[in-house]
């Protein structure tokens, strides 16, 4: 028998509406509110011995605490698997679902699965590391979220290897996983082009990675004095690299002070990128990282120069990993005050 | 440019080459200065024009193409 327990929030907890938003984590004996219709779904021998319930103001406003308050509360059933939700495209009950199970996964070591919808804030936030049932966006899809969570329950109780994301009704996690197939590379893309000519539906093997576009930014006003940064993702470090800055595949940027520098003179920053012939950066790096020029313009007075270049190694970077660092680049220029940022790309 | 431009890139200004974007190793060392500075000041221009989509400015000529 698999052991499971289940956290909802309080609406589909049927402790109230927003009114009881507020409510800490009370935890009941067996299936309440939404786990009714799971445990119909169930595999035999298969049962919800508890289900945890939280308001969904108390989990966003107190945080890690009021995990750790539900993982308390989760632990003293002693499950086998644990199930969250489902939230659908809800913002913060998808949030404290996608928290809830992350937190069962890692200090309990017990299995866990939500479902969320997946444009929710959840799904962006916990995908890579819990399985999501992929859902619609209002319980409308209820009946549908349920199936596939209770199969997924009975798989994760058995500890069975989860197969393809496709076949499972979850969101992909982003892993990829080597396997064989009957049929080899070639023919097996010339039979998708032939499915493809013909209209019918077909499943790509590989997903071409999704640019998120960015929103244009205002133009700087030309008759006010501005904070200019210069970011490089050509890799240029002071010489010898002292922070180890990667030459490929970096999950890290780093900062140095350039206040007191007219420009790079050789010798004493050098380019660590893996992918360029790197002897033209090395000989001036101000072929990357344009200092010497910006403080020639900076004396005109148009604009003054940040202090610190943001510097980071784009080779072989993954798109999660750079939209994570641009993000917390902006970030630390905005924060410092910064109004525009030249990027030298390689 | 057009990697750039496919990842959507609203403000791009086209370098020399991706070991030496903002130099050009050709010139002497105070012509390749020159060059640099107007591409730094092509940038400026670029950041403070409007924009809609990736649009490329160009060195030199300080006009915009989309």
């Amino acid at each position: 028998m698999t052991r499971i327990v289940h956290y909802l929030n309080q609406f589909f907890g049927a402790l109230g509406g927003e009114d009881q938003a507020g409510i800490g984590p009370v935890a009941q004996p067996g299936p309440v509110g939404t786990g009714r219709g799971l445990a119909r779904l169930l595999a035999a021998g298969d049962r919800i011995v508890g289900t945890v319930i939280a308001g969904d103001n108390y989990m966003a406003e107190r945080g890690d605490a009021a995990v750790d308050e539900v993982i308390g509360l989760i632990s003293g059933f002693d499950p086998d698997v644990v199930v969250a939700g489902p939230a659908f495209g809800s913002g913060r009950y998808g949030l404290a679902c996608g928290a809830v199970c992350g937190g069962v996964i890692d200090r309990l070591g017990v299995p866990a699965a939500t479902g969320l919808h997946v444009d929710s804030p959840g799904a962006a936030e916990y995908r890579a590391s819990v399985p999501v049932i992929s859902t619609t966006e209002t319980a409308a899809g209820m009946g549908a979220a349920l199936d596939a969570l209770a199969r997924l329950a009975a798989k994760l109780g058995r500890g069975e290897v989860l197969g393809d994301a496709a076949a499972e009704g979850l969101l992909t996690r982003g892993l990829r996983r080597n396997v064989f197939a009957d049929v080899r590379g070639s023919t097996r893309a010339i039979e998708m082009l032939l499915t493809k000519m013909r209209g019918e539906p077909f499943e790509t093997e590989w997903p071409v990675p999704r640019y998120e576009p960015a929103e244009p930014s205002e133009p700087i006003a030309r008759d006010r004095a501005f904070r200019l940064a210069l970011v490089t993702e050509a890799g240029i470090v002071p010489a010898g690299n002292p922070d180890r800055l990667p030459s490929g595949w970096a999950t890290k940027w780093v900062a140095y002070p350039i206040h007191d520098r007219a420009g790079f003179a050789e010798g004493e920053f050098e380019s660590v990128h893996g992918g360029i012939d790197t002897s033209f950066a090395n000989q001036d790096p101000d072929r990357q990282v344009p200092l010497d020029a910006a403080r020639i313009l900076e004396g005109a007075g148009r604009f003054t120069l940040h202090t610190r270049m943001l510097s980071t190694t784009g080779n072989m970077g993954t798109l999660r990993d750079m939209t994570r660092m641009g993000a917390e680049m902006g970030r630390a220029l905005i924060a410092d005050g910064v109004q525009a940022v030249i990027v030298g790309a390689t | 440019m057009p990697l750039a431009e496919s990842v959507g890139v609203l403000r791009i200004v086209q370098g020399n080459a991706v070991t030496h974007p903002f130099g050009d190793p050709t010139l002497d060392e105070s012509d390749e200065l020159e060059y640099r500075r107007r591409v730094v000041e092509t940038a400026i221009t670029a950041m403070e024009a409007n924009v809609s989509e990736p649009t490329v400015f160009e060195v030199g000529s300080m006009t915009a193409t989309t």
